[in-house]
């Protein structure tokens, strides 16, 4: 990978209490090109945590250390909150998992997307409103127009989570970090998100890093795959030979979905070993 | 106790729309339907096409329908007995939504015993919790003390409670992570050949309509399009252009071209 876009060394994010501690993410390593790699785990595996201790933006309560953050050439650790903010949105943006919650449900969704576009480019509201028409258009949106008048709570889950695609993608960042932006989509849909997302990265070269718990999906849509478990990184292997993998983790993982070439009466269910934990620098971590 | 093999739900020319006047949307139009007893009958359809409508109606959650809904051969009314609120129960998509934040495991379980009049309510609540694999110690739980998984049982076992006839379930396992996925299709696969339920189940994974029921139909726009067996969906054989749309796009994604077949 000649063009490292995102470096992360040693990331361990924990949550701190009087009573108890909990280690969320234990040293996790990697590094993302312009490419499509995939984070996929359990909820509860510290995949969502991962993503968002990259943009800074964890509960409070959370602390974060890490030998290593760096986004094309800024040391992300070290950066300001105002240096974060113009990141944010404009270099790396986030896609996140339902649009229920992350739209604001008294702006009308038009408002909401030249609002994200105008922060991040100068553009009067004519040029904001064409390209935010054009943008959910492109995001297959059938009436842009109409969607565009309408509020959040006006249109379904599968829309809002097209608008929240849309607003996200129309600063065009370098990076996207997208937490399961389609697992509350329908079959039809997701493809359809899955295939703006693909040209987004294919045709801009951008990087996406993408949280999902669906390995079907992230073998078939990913470069490349990082299998999490219990806050670590068990395995990164190529998106292709995922299914051909070895650790018994992710062989459960992908052996408990029920498949249409493959009929069976009772689905496998994943069992846990503890031998999985691989050992990490001791600091009052509680295991999970 | 119906046999299996009668007809136990049906509806004729059911067709739900919100608003009024200009704004007026049929979202189920024009749908017919039969489900046989002890079969497992899968919607399935793009998001907004009226799938979950049409199940709500069913349940009895909207009253505001045309057509008729028959019940073991009766229709049944828009005011419903308990009877007929006991025979059908439902499973909703969110286990985090659909239990009250404040009301213990126990108290959620007691409820519908308490409205249908039903006795021996502590066992029935043991009981309960024992078929959906959790055990009488999670009755005095929160549900913030429950995971998604546990708390999807709940709802089962909630539903389950009463003993009901048919089991609505609207998208039961898309709100989980795999792994639980897989346990909870199984726990509804055994339950209901324990106790002989019907299932109309919604949902847009198909290999999980496909894992689970017998028959699927297919909705689009709010019509009821085709109708298919458990093999036509695993072999992608459908009749309308639609259908197989919907069943290409559940193949694996394979880069920029996939999209423009679907």
């Amino acid at each position: 990978m000649a063009d490292t876009l995102l470096e992360v060394e040693g990331l361990n994010v924990r949550f701190e209490s009087a009573r108890q501690s909990h280690h969320a993410v234990r040293g996790v390593s990697f590094a993302i090109g312009r490419q499509k790699v995939g984070i996929v785990g359990e909820s509860g595996s510290g995949k969502s945590l991962t993503g968002r201790a990259i943009m800074k933006l964890a509960p409070k309560a959370a602390r974060i250390e890490a030998g290593k953050i760096n986004f094309d050439g800024i040391d992300l650790l070290a950066a300001s909150e105002r240096r974060m903010r113009a990141i944010r949105g404009n270099r790396i943006s986030m896609i996140l998992q339902d649009p229920k919650f992350s739209l604001n449900p008294l702006m009308r969704i038009g408002n909401q997307i030249t609002e994200a576009y105008r922060l991040h480019h100068r553009a009067n509201a004519a040029q904001a409103r064409a390209k935010a028409l054009q943008m959910l258009e492109s995001v297959d949106i059938r009436d842009p127009e109409r969607v565009f008048r309408q509020y959040p709570h006006e249109v379904s889950g599968g829309m809002g989570q097209r608008v929240m695609i849309a607003m996200m993608l129309i600063p065009e960042p370098d990076l996207i970090v997208a937490d399961e932006p389609t697992s509350a989509l329908d079959a039809t849909v997701q493809r359809q998100v899955l295939r703006i997302l693909d040209d987004l990265v294919t045709r801009r070269g951008a990087g996406l890093l993408f949280i999902s718990h669906d390995l079907n999906l992230v073998a078939d849509f990913c470069d490349r795959v990082l299998v999490m478990y219990a806050g670590q990184i068990l395995e990164d292997i190529p998106a292709r030979e995922l299914r051909h993998a070895r650790h018994p983790y992710t062989r459960a993982l992908l052996d408990c979905l029920p498949r249409l070439d493959r009929k069976v009466d009772t689905l496998a269910t994943v069992s846990r070993d503890p031998a999985w934990l691989l050992p990490v620098q001791p600091a009052g971590g509680v295991l999970a | 106790m119906m046999r299996a093999g009668e007809r136990i739900v049906e509806t004729i020319g059911l067709r739900v729309a919100f608003g009024e006047g200009a704004d007026a949307r049929t979202v189920v139009d024009d749908v017919s339907f039969q489900v046989l007893a002890g079969q497992s009958f899968g919607l399935i359809g793009e998001s907004g096409c009226g799938k979950s409508t049409l199940l709500r109606a069913i349940a009895g959650l909207n009253a505001d329908y045309r057509g008729s809904i028959l019940l073991q051969d009766k229709e049944i009314g828009r005011a419903r007995d308990k009877a007929a609120y006991r025979c059908i129960q439902m499973v909703f998509q969110d286990p985090y939504a659909c239990l009250h934040p404040r009301k213990m495991v126990q108290q959620a379980l007691l409820e519908p015993l308490v409205i249908h009049g039903m006795d021996q309510r502590q066992d029935r609540v043991d009981d309960a919790l024992l078929a959906v694999g959790l055990g009488p110690a999670f009755r005095y739980r929160y549900p913030h003390e429950l995971s998604g998984g546990q708390r999807q049982r709940v709802a089962i076992a909630r539903a389950l409670i009463i003993e009901p006839e048919i089991l609505l379930l609207d998208e039961p396992t898309s709100a989980l992570d795999v792994s639980v996925q897989a346990e909870i299709l199984n726990l509804l696969k055994t339950l209901r050949t324990q106790r002989g339920l019907t299932y109309i189940m919604v949902s847009h994974n198909l290999a999980v309509v496909a894992h689970l029921c017998n028959r699927v139909a297919v909705m689009e726009r709010g019509r009821l399009i085709e109708e298919m067996s458990e093999d036509d969906v695993r072999h992608g054989r459908a009749r309308e252009p639609y259908s197989r749309a919907l069943l290409n796009a559940n193949m694996p994604y394979h880069g920029g071209t996939a999209g423009s077949a679907a």
